[in-house]
């Protein structure tokens, strides 16, 4: 059992009120004890301190409040492996994908090759005197259609004749306009008369310069003694063309059986130009074939032999 | 003083940092070097426990967690150190009531002093003799607490609950005040004789006070 006054006493004491004489008494430990226990501690973290003491003279001895927090090191390493992945990342993909400039070389690329193509079928084609040919826009080919040309995309509006294609030479591109009535022809049948044509161009080249020069003068350009001199080499070139074609006629020979065109015309030009291989037997055949599959139409007599030709 | 910024100090000490443990010398070692000599009666042995507490200090710097603040770390560092050494030095703490150690904490010697000191050194003397008398925990949770520390501090240090250092604190301020009071009322006669009716002794010693007053 407590007694209710030493209770109130000891409350009040617990309040920090002064019910104890106070001992004034203030003793400090002296100067040789804080220098001992300096001292333990100087030597205690002695291999430590010596960083420390460095990076405080770096921060200018502010105290050590200058020196990295414990967390920068890490921070600093992990930004460091983002920013080297970044880029590492960034590089590679740029690497893989083309670039900008890229493209536009590819396209001067594809402009210089489609405009030499584009050149080498107008000078054919004005060599075989083919005057739409020849009026045609060969040289102003659009930059897609060279471009198409080049990555062996097709225009719309065109179709590439399969198996006439020789080598070094694009294949010959027939617009689908030029003949809306007929039906296409069918690839086999086409061959022969590439082949045809281009014997033909082959025997239209010596006046393939005449024709150019036409052309030049007529359209009153600056450009035609350039033409000139193109339609001048356009001769080799035609020449070297129908030596190809003519390489591939035995393909083509194979292939003689099926389906004559449908065109008449068209039939006896090639008949005629059989002739004038000298091929007389392979062009009354197919005479025959032709007068069997157009029996009312008009043949004009084939025209006589020179004289002086051995019959 | 925070104890965020002694548990900074601590860390940064632990990483090397020697005005860190500086700082935390100069703020505790006035508190803990008067809990030390007033819980020794010794100047000498306080001196010894006092350097031994702080070199537990530095050495578990690395281990240091702050779960409590660091004066209860410190307090109870110490008073381990103050039971190793009455261990060691077999000294029985109730029995070791002898007056040398505090003779030479005294203000002063009697004859430098005027009258009015010389009361006041007797107050002293007859406080300190009435600590002697107490049994060591409630000497050792009296002087804790009159150290700074609250009353779950002490209990803290002392590996005690809140309510054993509550109890022990009552019975130690009630014995003090049962041996001190008589003395303590007459030296209020006699200087409030001498000097005036201030109540209060011209030394600045406090007087016991009865509650409300």
């Amino acid at each position: 059992m407590t007694d209710p006054e030493q209770d109130e006493v000891f409350e009040a004491y617990l309040k920090r009120r002064p019910v104890l004489p106070s001992l004034d008494d203030r003793p400090e430990p002296s100067a040789a004890l804080d220098q001992k226990v300096m001292a333990a501690a100087r030597e205690a973290i002695g291999p430590q301190r010596a960083g420390v003491d460095a990076a405080h003279g770096a921060a200018g001895g502010s105290g050590g409040m200058n020196r990295a927090p414990r967390w920068a090191v890490p921070i600093a390493l992990a930004a460091t492996i983002l920013l080297s992945l970044s880029v590492v990342m960034n590089v590679s993909l740029n690497t893989n994908r083309p670039s900008p400039n890229r493209d536009r070389m590819a396209d001067a690329r594809a402009d210089v090759k489609a405009s030499a193509e584009a050149n080498a079928i107008a000078e054919s084609d004005a060599a075989a005197g083919v005057a739409a040919r020849a009026k045609s826009p060969a040289m102003a080919f659009s930059k897609d259609e060279r471009r198409e040309s080049v990555s062996g995309g097709i225009p719309s509006n065109e179709v590439v004749l399969p198996g006439a294609k020789v080598a070094g030479v694009a294949a010959p591109r027939v617009p689908v306009e030029a003949e809306p009535a007929a039906p296409a022809p069918a690839p086999a049948a086409e061959a022969p008369e590439v082949v045809a044509s281009a014997a033909n161009r082959a025997r239209a080249a010596p006046g393939a310069a005449q024709v150019t020069d036409a052309l030049a003068q007529s359209e009153g350009t600056a450009a035609a003694d350039s033409r000139v001199a193109r339609a001048a080499s356009a001769e080799d070139k035609a020449a070297l063309f129908a030596k190809r074609a003519g390489a591939n006629q035995p393909a083509a020979k194979s292939t003689a059986a099926a389906p004559h065109p449908t065109d008449p015309k068209v039939w006896l030009q090639q008949i005629d130009a059989l002739r004038a291989a000298g091929k007389t037997e392979q062009a009354a055949a197919e005479m025959r074939r032709f007068k069997a599959a157009f029996p009312g139409y008009e043949v004009s007599p084939p025209p006589p032999a020179p004289p002086d030709l051995p019959k | 003083m925070s104890t965020d910024d002694d548990d900074e100090l601590m860390r940064r000490y632990a990483r090397g940092d020697m005005r860190a443990f500086e700082a935390l010398y100069r703020r505790h070692k006035s508190a803990l070097y008067r809990y030390l000599v007033r819980q020794t009666r010794n100047t000498e042995t306080a001196n010894d426990v006092f350097q031994e507490a702080w070199s537990k200090v530095i050495t578990s710097r690395e281990r240091y967690e702050p779960r409590a603040q660091f004066r209860t770390f410190l307090f109870r560092i110490a008073h381990n150190c103050f039971i190793d050494h009455c261990r060691r030095a077999a000294v029985r703490i109730e029995s070791s009531g002898g007056e040398d150690g505090w003779e030479g904490m005294l203000p002063g010697s009697e004859q430098d002093q005027p009258d009015t000191r010389v009361e006041q050194a007797q107050l002293t003397a007859r406080y300190r003799a009435a600590l002697a008398t107490l049994p060591a925990e409630q000497r050792d949770t009296f002087l804790l607490y009159e150290s700074g520390l609250s009353l779950d501090e002490v209990a803290s240090v002392s590996a005690v609950g809140p309510e054993t250092a509550k109890s022990r604190l009552r019975y130690a301020v009630t014995k003090l005040r049962a041996i001190l009071a008589p003395a303590a009322e007459a030296i209020s006669a006699g200087g409030a004789a001498g000097a005036g009716a201030s109540g209060v002794g011209s030394a600045g010693v406090g007087v016991i006070q009865e509650p409300g007053v």
